[in-house]
């Protein structure tokens, strides 16, 4: 009895406060020598049902890796997107709003070197670019997100920047989860869909105190946001499940509901053309690019989102840019990848290319 | 594992217990540095915050 006491007299008076001390010393060190990944909150804006970014803090710095190779400046303007300047009601010019998720909000690269603001670099004062982008967003959330800005600032142009992962999780009964963001219901007796209502998160920090404590913390945002230890755990469970990625998406899953997402995503576009008749609308989608690099797109499991977007923005008329092509030539020509290898979304050279590319195709 | 042993005599020898608790959280930040970050297929979502 005696010996297990002094064990925990030791305890609380020795280990304790060491480690109290460890943890200090944790988290000057990933302040200041590596510094911790540091995002904003995401923000659920219950007037406009849209999630961005919260509006109180304006700019930090998001890094990536375990020695946060990658560091990158974010600024959260007026309207609580991550952009250069803030948005304004445009009169005397062209105005072109990018619409997407993660690689429009784009945390991998600073913010003035994403692509609409390299885009804006170069063509104004004849137009002004504004970008919406929000991670995990859909192209259903692109139609909440179309209808958000055209209440607001009404564009000339609309750029839906499109990724594999945004037609199933359009879809809410394939991920109810994303309840946050606009989803399609699919009605099977009636073969119909519905749009639902995107509803707060409330497991996010915005409502959950001790979550907004815990982020405050450099050890923790290391742990969480650079060594990314929530996908660990995933891994482990999963058996590695970057093995059955492509994109980024598992292509088998997805071929499964290749019906529903084909009806969902003619549903989708259809929607926004008819609510943008008078407005330019250009899908960008981008490519299969692990399978460029591996020079094995022809056995690339993604050729039918391809094939399906091109059909229906043919339907409908509207405007579609591919990257696969020009992505493929690209890299067949220098070699050089379109992101780093420690994240999959566009670095500074994707963010560039896909620029120029789109100055291009305005200038036509 | 080696190195585990010898901690833990070292541990059992002096009476030193109270070291357990660093030595579990040095561990365990060990190998998460070791096998965490490691997906770039990954969508970047962060849904917690």
């Amino acid at each position: 009895m005696k010996k297990v006491l002094l064990v925990l007299r030791n305890i609380l008076l020795v280990s304790l406060p060491t480690l109290l001390v460890l943890f200090l010393i944790l988290e000057l060190f990933f302040r200041f020598v590596i510094p911790a990944s540091d995002q904003p909150g995401g923000y659920f804006y219950d007037d406009e049902k849209m999630y961005s970014f919260e509006s109180s803090r304006e700019s930090g710095y998001v890094t990536i890796g375990k020695f946060a190779e990658i560091k990158a400046k974010w600024r959260i303007n007026n309207m609580n997107w991550n952009y250069s300047i803030d948005y304004y009601p445009v009169q005397d010019k062209k105005l072109i709003s990018v619409i997407g998720d993660s690689y429009i909000e784009a945390f991998m690269v600073d913010v003035d070197k994403k692509y609409p603001y390299l885009l804006r670099n170069e063509l104004y004062p004849e137009y002004e670019v504004f970008a919406f982008g929000k991670s995990g967003a859909s192209l259903s959330q692109y139609l909440h997100l179309s209808r958000y800005v055209n209440k607001h600032l009404n564009p000339d142009i609309l750029i839906f920047n499109m990724v594999h992962n945004d037609f199933e999780e359009s879809i809410y009964e394939l991920h109810p989860d994303r309840h946050y963001f606009l989803q399609l219901s699919y009605n099977e007796s009636e073969d119909i869909f519905s749009e639902t209502t995107p509803k707060p998160n409330y497991s996010t920090a915005q409502f959950t105190l001790w979550k907004r404590v815990l982020y405050k913390s450099a050890f923790f945002r290391y742990l969480y946001g650079n060594l990314n230890v929530s996908n660990l755990r995933q891994q482990i469970i999963a058996g590695g499940r970057d093995n059955e990625f492509e994109g980024n998406i598992n292509p088998v899953q997805v071929k499964d509901k290749q019906d529903l997402i084909q009806k969902s995503t003619d549903y989708l576009v259809k929607t926004i053309i008819e609510e943008n008749f008078e407005k330019r609308v250009i899908f960008v989608f981008d490519a299969p690019r692990f399978s460029i690099y591996n020079n094995t797109l022809e056995n690339s499991k993604l050729w039918w989102m391809h094939d399906m977007m091109r059909k229906i923005c043919q339907k409908y008329n509207a405007e579609y840019i591919d990257l696969t092509d020009p992505m493929k030539e690209d890299f067949v020509k220098n070699g050089r990848k379109f992101n780093s290898e420690l994240d999959a979304h566009w670095d500074e050279y994707g963010h560039e290319f896909v620029a120029n590319i789109l100055i291009d195709y305005l200038s036509k | 594992m080696e190195i585990l042993k010898d901690l833990w005599f070292f541990m059992k020898d002096r009476k030193k217990f109270w070291l357990a608790p660093v030595i579990i959280v040095l561990l365990l930040l060990g190998i998460l540095i070791v096998f965490g970050g490691g997906s770039a297929i990954a969508p970047f979502i962060y849904t917690l915050f």
